[in-house]
């Protein structure tokens, strides 16, 4: 019996690298006679750019290159439009996507206008003071429901009303029933602002060889093969020609999904012209600006329900901030719109959105994409419609589960990957019950929150649940490979930013070939290595690569049956693969390593028989015909300093279903650092903006995340319901843990609260947020 | 932002105009300023060192007088400029005389901040700015006062970098905490503070 590698807590192949320093990060990446780039950015979030003067950069000594739009000439191009417009009937879609300098007109502070190259970087952050731009003050569109009325200014002047898209999907009758329901509550929601703050920000290095014609550039991004064809393309380059490498990367969270960023495109463009290696390596300050936020939306919800709860339609109107340019298409507002539904049997709904341009930084996919708000207003109804009818939080979401007989389940409109809206699988009710138990739900409530209450202490409950989309096409590679060192390797496209790929991939390998987890070397997100995918994003490696992975390494597996039948004159079918070795069912004296039998498939002398391909190898592709659908429940227990506001979690609970899991502690990991941000976005992140849009906390002193003291150690279990849409049945985890927090923060701060008829409709909050809304109701008294 | 004040000068209406409108009195007023210099009639021109919080450098600005009634009032057009952001906006300044001595000065100005100043400074500027107000309109009184009796006890000493820092950590503290408990502690670190700048700017 092989060793099983599939489902185990194995340590992480890639961690000694990690903690020893010794991984390459972009910045690593230090070339002799390498340039340094630093940016302009217009301190106007909109105004008219009057006159650029760069002058005084060029005289500074150590200056390479000053270039401004003009300076681009024809490589001046607007960013590609990443993700068309589903095919949604009647939608409205205004494609406007972002400039690599600005040209005419500022459209968001921190926009870049100048790009400085310079012997360091030092000389290049002084000759960017040396520069001076007038630029004719605008009005800024900041609030999002002003953004679409008459009086409001445009930030793009031939885009109406600042509309970037308006998309209405319909399931059943919404108006046909809202009469016959026995309770309708409808309430206004909000979600603002903030931002991935990833350890590591963008860097980019570049590095154009004049005499082998070649361009490598090493990207912190999450999608290197796109950068590559994409940079080819532009440069006028064969994509042989350019390496784009992905390498270790210290969080991408969705940010760097988003692609063709302008330093993404200029720096390989300058290291062309200068023919020398270009660095650029983004300050904090500018990743408050210059990389993309997420999260601005505001919700007109309304719940229809039975007199036993259970839901009859939801009727939701909502504005989406796009931000200045919206390259990402609507994946953002279809995820909201689509992830609304949850794990709910909802027969009716109606959903209608609007996405606009405002003078504010781009919004692009941020771990949970857009699925926050959407389980947001559908937890927060379901709360308000259970307080309405006497049930309890528990209750009423048992009463609207989709029932586990009813998978696949379609829920009639259309996903992000422009298939229909269909769970592939799920269980939710075990899910739901676990988490109650673990959290001892009833206990809480009937002992421990009189008595806690009764000693002065605020303490509340909170349990959510919620659907996450995940897995989603087109298609990723894999190439496997057995090395005549009985080694493997292992290559694929998508790049990794810490989920673990060197150990979770090299297990669907190693429960294949039976060879230990520590002799698979993975390789990912190097151009060079492997050419085709698409990238690391929508909880999808391990479902889309994975399953690849998977794939390759069977077809190696038949290669190896194949040659030592014909070496041991035995049937396939007579041959097993353990131990790295192949031999005859039970005959350990026929055994043949793996890598002997690797050497023997590349002969240098000799024949071999016609079609005979050499070696070891070989490369499949997935994809899924659409993606699967992962859930879990997350349940908390706060106190709540009655003084501070100050909000303290005692206990956090996530009861997660991502299918088979193929490495329980890599998938810990995920969820605890998905709640981690998740609780950053909940109760402590939030970007402000004044009326002019002016950023008003970009830095770590102002733009407050939690910190070890503020998340808790996430206890938990995994239900597993596997996967119908790939051979492993697997689903995605990545951004689980951060999807349900703010609901749960606003259903167990209300319980905490519930003497107090408090109702929270809005994230983040913060200690002085919770403080000013509690008392708008109250007296001190009842606080 | 908005700043919204009143001052009283010692000094009847017409002075009081006056001395506003005296570039060289303004540049040894106004904490941080360089230089100042009339262009034309109602403009200036100034160069000012900024500090807010952690963020400081150098601005230039043009300052504009219009709609003005003497020696009544006058609107204000700021239109600074500098590494750190830009500060432009109007102030609306009003002299009322209050006695033949003494003259209530009002102003409202409301400023668009931006860049640096903003994103990193926003948590300071309101006080910084009050207090730059306050000092400058402080210093000012006391030029008045020289100016009309030199011989008048109260010296007129323009004030140093290191006396307006301190100022700021004052009115900083004064308004972060309003717990006397906390003023000994903040006096230090406002001494503590300006021993640096003092060191750095000697």
């Amino acid at each position: 019996m092989a060793t099983r590698y599939f489902g185990q807590r194995i340590r992480r192949n890639e961690d000694p690298r990690l903690l020893t320093g010794q991984a390459l990060f972009t910045d690593d990446v230090n070339l002799p006679n390498t340039l340094h780039v630093a940016f302009y950015r217009s301190d106007y979030a909109h105004g008219k750019i009057l006159s650029i003067d760069t002058e005084e950069a060029k005289k500074r000594p150590g200056v390479i290159g000053v270039y401004t739009a003009e300076d681009l000439g024809d490589y001046w191009q607007r960013g590609p439009l990443l993700v068309p417009p589903p095919p949604i009937k009647d939608i409205v879609f205004n494609e406007r996507t972002q400039v690599p300098l600005a040209k005419d007109k500022i459209c968001h502070a921190g926009e870049a206008v100048v790009m400085v190259v310079a012997e360091s970087r030092y000389i290049a952050e002084d000759a960017v003071e040396d520069i001076e731009v007038d630029i004719d003050f605008l009005d800024a569109v900041v609030d999002i429901e002003k953004a679409m009325t008459d009086e409001s200014p445009l930030v793009h002047d031939d885009i109406e009303k600042n509309i970037a898209a308006h998309v209405v999907q319909e399931k059943g009758s919404y108006s046909s029933i809202r009469d016959k329901a026995h309770t309708v509550i409808s309430r206004k929601f909000i979600y603002d602002r903030g931002t991935a703050a990833a350890m590591e920000n963008r860097g980019v290095v570049a590095n154009w060889d004049e005499r082998n014609q070649q361009l490598t550039v090493w990207d912190t991004t999450q999608a290197p093969i796109p950068i590559r064809n994409g940079l080819a393309a532009m440069l006028g380059l064969s994509q042989s020609q350019v390496r784009v490498i992905a390498p270790f990367i210290g969080g991408g969270f969705g940010p760097k999904i988003m692609m063709f960023y302008p330093e993404e495109v200029l720096i390989p463009w300058v290291s062309k012209q200068l023919k020398r290696p270009v660095k650029w390596i983004e300050d904090r300050e500018e990743n408050f600006f210059s990389t993309t936020h997420e999260r601005g939306q505001v919700h007109e919800a309304e719940i229809a329900v039975a007199e036993d709860g259970k839901i009859l339609g939801i009727h939701d109107v909502f504005v989406h901030d796009a931000g200045a340019y919206a390259p990402y298409g609507l994946t953002v507002p279809i995820n909201s719109q689509c992830t609304l539904l949850g794990c709910y049997d909802v027969p009716n709904y109606y959903s209608e959105f609007t996405a606009v341009f405002t003078n504010k930084p781009i919004v692009t996919p941020y771990r949970g994409a857009g699925r926050q708000h959407g389980v947001f207003v559908m937890e927060r109804l379901l709360d308000l419609a259970a307080q309405k009818l006497g049930m309890t939080p528990v209750e009423i979401r048992r009463k609207n589960f989709i029932p586990q007989d009813a998978f696949p389940y379609d829920n009639e409109i259309i996903y992000q990957d422009f298939s229909p809206l269909v769970y592939d699988s799920g269980n939710y009710e075990p899910a739901l019950k676990r988490a109650v138990e673990l959290i001892e739900y009833d206990k809480f409530i009937k002992e421990e929150q009189p008595r806690l209450l009764q000693e002065g202490k605020r303490v509340g409950i909170g349990i959510v649940s919620y659907v996450e989309g995940t897995g989603i096409g087109p298609y990723e590679g894999a190439k496997v490979s057995i090395d005549p060192s009985g080694k493997v390797s292992l290559v694929t496209g998508i790049g990794t930013q810490g989920q673990g790929h060197f150990t979770s991939f090299a297990q669907i390998v190693s429960e294949v070939l039976d060879v230990p987890v520590e002799d698979v070397r993975v390789v990912t997100g190097d151009t060079l290595e492997f050419g085709w995918g698409a990238g690391t994003f929508a909880s999808r490696g391990a479902v889309v690569a994975g399953s690849a992975c998977h794939e390759a390494a069977l077809a190696v597996k038949k290669k190896i049956h194949k040659l030592a039948s014909e070496i041991l004159e035995a049937s396939e079918d007579d041959l097993e693969v353990s131990g790295g070795n192949v031999q005859v069912k039970g005959v350990p004296d026929t055994a043949i390593s793996l890598g002997e039998l690797a050497a023997k498939a590349n002969p240098l002398r000799g024949a071999v028989k016609p079609g005979t391909e050499p070696g070891l190898e070989a490369t499949s592709y997935f994809g899924p015909s659409r993606g699967t659908t992962a859930s879990g429940v997350h349940a908390m227990i706060v106190s709540v300093d009655p003084e501070t506001f100050l909000v303290n979690i005692e206990r956090y609970i996530v009861v997660h279903d991502c299918g088979r899991v193929i490495n329980p502690m890599i998938l810990d990991g995920q969820i605890q650092g998905g709640v981690a941000q998740g609780i950053g976005n909940a109760f402590y992140e939030q970007l402000f903006f004044d009326e002019n849009g002016q950023l008003l906390n970009a830095s770590f002193m102002d733009y407050l995340l939690p910190t070890s003291l503020d998340v808790p150690k996430i206890e938990g279990d995994h239900i597993e319901t596997p996967s119908p849409l790939n051979p492993l049945g697997v689903k995605g985890a990545g951004e689980a843990g951060a999807i349900p927090v703010g609901a749960l923060y606003a259903q167990a701060i209300e319980n905490a609260f519930h003497d107090c008829n408090l109702e929270i409709l809005e994230i983040p909050l913060s200690p002085n947020r919770l403080y000013e809304i509690i008392s708008q109701n109250k007296t001190k008294e009842q606080i | 932002m908005k700043l919204e004040g009143e001052f009283t000068f010692k000094g009847s209406r017409e002075e009081v105009w006056d001395l506003l409108q005296d570039p060289d009195v303004l540049i040894t007023a106004l904490p941080g300023a360089k230089k100042m210099e009339k262009t034309e009639e109602d403009k200036y021109e100034a160069e000012m060192e900024v500090k807010v919080g952690p963020v400081s450098g150098s601005f230039s600005s043009k300052i504009q007088l219009s709609d003005k009634v003497e020696p009544e009032s006058y609107t204000m057009v700021v239109n600074g400029k500098g590494k750190s952001g830009f500060v432009k906006g109007k102030a609306q300044i009003s002299l009322e005389e209050k006695t033949e001595s003494e003259t209530l000065m009002k102003y409202a100005a409301d400023l668009q901040v931006g860049g640096k100043l903003a994103s990193v400074g926003q948590r300071l500027l309101d006080t910084v700015g009050k207090s730059m107000a306050r000092q400058s309109l402080e210093s000012m009184n006391a030029a008045l006062e020289h100016q009309i009796d030199p011989r008048a006890k109260t010296e007129y000493i323009p004030p140093s970098q290191v006396k307006f820092a301190v100022g700021v950590a004052k009115d900083v503290a004064e308004d972060s905490v309003k717990n006397p408990m906390f003023w000994g502690i903040l006096g230090v670190v406002g001494v503590g503070i300006a021993a640096v700048i003092w060191y750095f700017v000697k």
